[in-house]
């Protein structure tokens, strides 16, 4: 487990009306963050903790302002390790990228260069990279800012060699987190939907197929990842089923139908889930998701520690 | 942590010998080693471990979300449910990972019958590693085996009995401040034979969600901790302390509340608390427990006290 580490904003980016890029100066996370595992951030500084004698007068002066300030949050937020870069010249780089849904991250978004907060990782169980490295073929489904903790994944897949289809699933064009750009496109192995005349700069260099779908058609096709991912199983070449996977992260509806895909076409499919956490490290247990037992029973994992990565076939859907 | 020799910190709560006042609270520090895979924090300043509720069996505990963040970072709402693996388990499993931790263990244990708060309180209180028992009778989140028992003062009197019976190590019982009066209920906990009581447990709360009117938590109400609650631990801390010395009783007082400064935790200890328990602060600031020990040392200091017993119940109320 990692460690707490103050970083320092280097860059934030608004990437449309709904999503922040915020790039990091966080030497220990960067080095030591794989792909799946995440970060428990401060979004505001603690009010309470500067009522200590040190930092008095700097919380005297911080209640003149006049500034609005974001409203205070309590518990650290956690954040997939987006991108990283462990060699920066002054320590390395992480990036994260979000949807400003609330308090925390309403607050993370208004975070300008050169300015501090705290940060705790990386944390969780991340994706099995020994079995990820020796597949052939891979699909990668995110539902909207659900592609934040699978670009590592996608990153380290074409490391690999992997074959590699990223399908980014959405409401409406707004919501897909990619810089993305119509033009001319060759896809690995979506060779046989010419129609696809999305790009993004990044996954064009990474060398893996980007598939675009929004519930509104506002952009790529229409209609859900899942359509996507149906029809990509169903093309998918006789045999090699020990050689291929695929994973997703996304709304909990989108998962499930994903992970019934994947089944039914004998595919393995690992999930990343999400939940409202409290401390991150495992103690509090507010976090836990029902999976089953070897005995069929139900047994209770928490996210933070034992996941976020699960076994989509351990996951226990009926709740939702 | 800085050093302050000339401050003691050193305190005894009903026979329980603490090297300094400060407890983790119940839920908030899981089975004790968690915190510690954190690369940095330090469990230094924690003289006491109280572990995550145990029950006889094992309890899935409620559904997600179990957790949510109140208005302005004030607090959090938490409905676990008591989810826990079960006495044996906890026996088996998760005490001889705490063989080697310096501060004392402190079981809380929880039920659904007189019996089983009994049961239970032997079967951790049998185990060497085991200091204390803290009897969870202010629960919120659970429909039986919780807050019920601690709302009513016969009911508190029963279960503390029981579990009296089944230990002779010192009896803790947390009590809630969702109630009418408190000073009935900590009444009754004493006459049945509790060394210490723990003030307060959360304070009943809920959140809705006005897009999908629904409870944004999966229990519909939990309860509510952190910086919102300590006016109102505060106020219980004070009250049963002062009634206690009324009564010429001298059964110490484990406050917990929204500690979140070591002025916070002073600010208790001179409403009368031995000892206080931190809980919600460690999910916002994982350096707290070194943090809170040096701010209420360096408090000490300043106030010119060298003996952190010498501020207990020293409020001046006329």
């Amino acid at each position: 487990m990692g460690g707490q580490e103050t970083a320092t904003v280097v860059e934030s980016r608004r990437l449309g009306p709904n999503h922040v890029r915020l790039k990091l100066r966080a030497p220990g996370v960067a080095l030591r963050s794989l792909p799946g595992q995440f970060v428990n951030v401060r979004c505001t500084p603690l009010a309470f903790a500067a009522r200590t004698f040190d930092d008095w007068e700097t919380f005297r002066r911080s209640r003149r302002t006049t500034e609005p300030q974001p409203p205070a949050t309590l518990l650290m937020r956690p954040f997939a390790v987006y991108r990283r870069w462990p060699n920066g010249p002054d320590g390395g780089h992480i990036e994260i990228l979000f949807k400003i849904v609330g308090r925390g991250t309403d607050a993370l978004a208004r975070k300008r260069p050169g300015e501090t907060l705290d940060l705790v990782g990386p944390l969780g169980t991340g994706f099995d990279l020994d079995w990820c490295r020796r597949l052939r073929k891979a699909v990668v489904v995110a539902g909207g800012v659900g592609l934040a903790p699978l670009h590592p994944l996608v990153e380290y897949l074409r490391e690999h060699d992997v074959d590699t289809l990223v399908i980014v699933g959405a409401i409406r064009e707004e919501d897909v987190p990619l810089e993305t750009a119509d033009s001319r496109v060759t896809l690995s192995f979506m060779s046989t939907e010419p129609e696809v005349t999305i790009t993004c700069e990044e996954y064009e260099r990474l060398g893996c197929g980007l598939g675009i779908v929004t519930l509104e058609g506002t952009r790529g096709y229409k209609g859900l990842p899942t359509e996507m991912l149906d029809r990509f199983l169903h093309r998918r070449e006789a045999g090699g089923h020990g050689e291929m996977a695929v994973f997703a992260c996304g709304p909990w509806g989108m998962m499930r139908e994903v992970a019934r895909h994947a089944a039914e076409h004998d595919v393995r499919c690992q999930v990343l889930l999400e939940e409202r956490m409290g401390c991150g490290v495992g103690a509090c247990m507010a976090c836990t998701c029902r999976t089953k037992g070897r005995t069929g029973e139900v047994v209770r994992k928490r996210i933070c520690v034992d996941g976020p990565v699960f076994e989509a076939g351990e996951v226990v859907w009926d709740e939702g | 942590m800085k050093d302050n020799p000339g401050v003691k910190l050193a305190v005894n709560v009903g026979g329980l010998a603490l090297a300094t006042p400060m407890l983790v609270a119940s839920g908030t520090y899981g089975w004790g080693t968690e915190f510690e895979e954190i690369e940095g924090f330090s469990s230094a300043a924690i003289s006491g471990i109280v572990l995550k509720g145990t029950t006889l069996e094992r309890r899935e505990g409620n559904r997600t979300p179990r957790i949510v963040e109140t208005a302005g970072g004030a607090g959090i709402l938490n409905a676990i449910g008591l989810e826990n693996p079960g006495v044996e388990y906890v026996v088996k499993h998760y005490l001889p990972r705490l063989k080697d931790v310096k501060a004392r263990v402190i079981a809380n244990v929880a039920g659904a019958t007189v019996e089983e708060y009994a049961e239970v309180t032997s079967r951790l209180a049998g185990e060497a590693r085991i200091d204390a028992v803290e009897v969870n009778v202010s629960c919120p989140n659970v429909k039986r085996g919780g807050m019920q028992f601690g709302a009513d003062a016969d009911v508190c009197g029963q279960v503390v009995r029981g579990c009296r019976k089944a230990t002779r190590k010192p009896l803790i019982v947390k009590l809630s401040p969702n109630v009418t009066d408190i000073r009935p209920i900590a009444g009754a906990a004493v006459d049945a034979g509790a060394d210490v009581l723990t003030i307060a447990n959360t304070v009943l709360g809920t959140a809705v969600d006005v897009r999908t009117r629904r409870p944004i938590l999966g229990n519909v109400s939990g309860g509510l901790s952190g910086p919102a609650v300590k006016p109102i631990a505060l106020q219980k801390v004070m009250e049963v302390a002062c009634w206690l010395k009324s009564e010429g009783l001298k059964t110490p007082v484990i406050a917990s509340g929204g500690i979140m400064t070591g002025e916070d935790a002073l600010e208790f200890m001179v409403a009368g608390a031995r000892a206080f328990a931190i809980g919600t602060v460690l999910f916002a600031d994982v350096k707290a427990p070194e943090r809170i020990m040096n701010e209420m040392r360096d408090l000490l200091a300043e106030l010119g006290v060298t003996d952190v017993n010498d501020v207990v119940g020293t409020l001046q109320l006329s």
